[in-house]
């Protein structure tokens, strides 16, 4: 028993068991539970309110949960203040000590952990090189730009090898252009030394680009958590499947027939055969969504009827170079927008015209409920 | 609309033929500068006139060479510079307070740091009179307590001047150390405490470096008030904890002996400006490093 679970604690940085925070009423947090794996770059994704900070606050110690476990390393951390967490953070405005130089803010870590000074300075210029600004060493923070700044804020959080690095929205202080560059350096340089990161963003480009998983939270919830490519093929909710990626959502009814299970809507109907694992979830008479991704339809003539097709009228037809975009009105109101590359049958239609849509069984998600 | 241009075109054309312009701004302080003028420097001019009889340095040679005369102006600088330093650490809590503990917080401590400046100082002072007297408040709770048997001392001693000195300075001290306070990122000592820190660690090296210049301008506001302090002291201190303004009304009023009285003066006006001196000088020392560290 003990062997086993020690086992299992070797590859999980940290674990939350059943997480919640209430503010008065409010629960910012509601029963969140997930495994941090050591080495990876998780980014926890919400749109404002969904308790991504409070999370956060709560993994570096500064609020204590309201119920639930948080460990770190096998460690329980229930009352255990930041200080003696070993977690590096990175700060939204990043926090930096205005009276100190460069080198000693990221020597600051160091300097608390009792290193003697020729050490702190070395193992700080070490990182200072890491992030690429060796140079700016006597400078105070006033002095540099957003991204240095940042990069400074990146240093302070690595030097002392945390086991767990926290990244409060860390491109919102910067200016567009900046931010894709720093995404990219930011993902580098932490894998260079090797550090398990936990991010926050509203931003799911942002978390798409870095993360090794994402962690969806709606209303305090944790939604979903996967790989970026998990979440965008098999969403589990409507919420989700409309947040990573562009999704078409068609609702419509469950029929249960000969061959397997129908969604059907005004207009359109969905299939999946018999073998199909994903019948079992569906009732017939229920309602059920069905998300369609807009490379994975094609424009066909209408009147094409088949067991995964619909109809529509085409509204908008736009050519992005390498692709056509069509907006297609439904039967009941709704809009489809799908991405082809077959430029020279598009061309051919015209916006007002009737057009038939098709899908293969594999490349839809159906959500039941 | 045409009076407004006419307005805007006169003055600019009397200040072009003279090829100098006053801002417009500079007669709104005139009236200040008048007043200044004739209440203040006039006098001060006179004063210093007086000290200087017939151009003899005479009477600063007297205060100079007088024991009683410097162990004065040593005993006012000691009490100020004891007073400020107490002050200070008192005011420095409370500011804190102030600034970070919420809304509530700030009401009250906002209106008990002013309440004072509605009760007269001569009232206060003998206030403490009442308080600290032998068979004051305290003494008699101490009495009856059993902590102590006879009425200590608290009063004409230099005790009894430095409480009633501290207690008048304190709302002084507050101020300039809320505002720099309440302009202090509290996140930093967050980041200080992720970082490893206790909070003791993080004050010292953080909060405590970030709050060093309003501690200076709590200081120089306190120290440079202190100095020139006369009835504080002349009612809660001995004739041995006389200061150096008690001693120049005494000059003045009692020994009728103005010259050395307005010389004393001057001395007390020099010391103080070399205090501020010395103090401005650390402070812009602290504000060439804020320049480049952005804080005020
Ligand atoms: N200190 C607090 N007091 C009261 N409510 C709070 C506090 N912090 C957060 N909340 C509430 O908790 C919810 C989650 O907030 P937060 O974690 O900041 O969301 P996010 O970072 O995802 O935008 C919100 O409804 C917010 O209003
Ligand atoms: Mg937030």
């Amino acid at each position: 028993m003990m062997n086993a679970a020690h086992q299992n604690i070797a590859g999980t940085a940290m674990k939350l068991e059943g997480v919640s925070k209430l503010y008065c009423a409010v629960k910012a947090l509601d029963n969140v539970s997930f495994e941090l794996r050591k080495g990876e770059f998780l980014t926890m994704l919400g749109p404002s309110g969904s308790g991504k900070t409070t999370s956060l606050r709560a993994i570096a110690g500064f609020i204590q949960p309201t119920s639930g476990r948080l460990s770190i390393d096998g460690r329980d951390m229930t009352g255990v203040p930041p200080q003696k967490r070993n977690i590096g953070m990175m700060f939204q405005d990043y926090a930096l000590f205005p009276h100190m130089t460069v080198l000693e803010n990221i020597g600051y870590p160091l300097e608390t952990r009792g290193i003697k000074r020729a050490e702190r300075e070395k193992r700080s210029l070490e990182m200072l090189e890491i992030v690429g600004l060796a140079h700016c060493a006597k400078r105070y923070p006033k002095e540099m730009s957003g991204g240095q700044q940042q990069r400074v804020a990146l240093a302070r959080a690595l030097v002392f090898k945390p086991d767990i690095v926290l990244l409060d929205e860390p491109m919102a202080a910067l200016d567009k252009k900046l931010r894709g560059q720093m995404q990219i350096e930011i993902m580098h340089i932490t894998r260079q030394v090797g550090a398990t990161v936990v991010s926050v963003t509203h931003d799911q480009e942002e978390a798409l680009v870095m993360s090794d998983r994402i962690a969806i939270f709606k209303d305090g919830r944790l939604e979903q958590i996967g790989t970026p490519h998990e979440l965008y093929l098999q969403p589990r909710s409507e919420f989700v499947a409309d947040f990573i990626g562009e999704a078409n959502l068609l609702r419509g009814a469950v029929r249960a027939t000969d061959n397997g299970v129908t969604v059907e809507g005004e207009g359109w109907k969905a299939s999946l055969p018999k073998c199909d694992p994903r019948c079992a979830a569906l009732k017939s008479g229920q309602g059920a969504c069905v998300v369609l991704r807009p490379e994975r339809i094609h424009a066909v003539p209408a009147g094409t009827a088949t067991d995964n097709a619909g109809e529509g009228v085409i509204e908008d037809k736009i050519y992005l170079g390498v692709e056509y975009r069509l907006v297609v009105r439904m039967g009941d109101g709704g809009k489809v927008n799908l991405r082809s590359r077959d430029v020279a049958s598009i061309a051919a239609m015209q916006a007002g015209e009737r057009v038939g849509l098709s899908w293969s069984a594999e490349d839809i998600v159906v959500i039941g409920g | 609309m045409t009076a407004t241009t006419n307005d805007r075109s006169v003055p600019v054309k009397a200040g072009s033929s003279r090829g100098f312009r006053l801002p417009p701004a500079f007669w709104l302080i005139v009236p200040s500068v008048l007043f200044l003028a004739l209440f203040f420097v006039f006098p001060l001019l006179k004063l210093v006139a007086i000290s200087l009889p017939d151009g003899s340095l005479e009477y600063y040679h007297q205060i100079f060479t007088t024991p009683v005369f410097l162990r004065v102006i040593g005993e006012t600088f000691r009490v100020s510079l004891i007073v400020t330093v107490v002050t200070v650490a008192i005011a420095y809590p409370y500011a804190y307070a102030m600034a970070h503990g919420g809304r509530a917080v700030l009401l009250v401590l906002t209106i008990a740091l002013l309440i004072p400046f509605w009760v007269s100082l001569l009232l206060r002072s003998f206030s403490w009179v009442v308080l600290l007297q032998n068979s004051g408040l305290v003494n008699d709770f101490l009495i009856a307590t059993g902590l102590i048997d006879r009425p200590l001392r608290l009063i004409r001693t230099p005790f009894g001047v430095i409480i009633g000195m501290v207690h008048i300075l304190l709302p002084y001290a507050v101020l300039p150390l809320y505002t720099v306070m309440k302009k202090i990122d509290l996140r930093l000592m967050e980041a200080s405490s992720i970082c490893g820190a206790s909070w003791l660690r993080g004050f010292a090296r953080v909060y405590f470096p970030l709050s060093l210049p309003g501690v200076m301008a709590s200081a120089i506001l306190a120290f440079t008030l202190a100095l020139g302090f006369y009835i504080t002291p002349a009612l809660l201190g001995s004739p041995r904890d006389m200061m150096i303004a008690q001693m120049i009304a005494g000059q003045f009023n009692e020994q009728l002996n103005f010259g050395l009285g307005a010389a004393l003066a001057v001395v007390l006006m020099v010391l103080t400006a070399i205090a501020f001196g010395l103090f401005g000088a650390v402070r812009a020392a602290l504000q060439m490093r804020g320049r480049r560290t952005g804080e005020a």
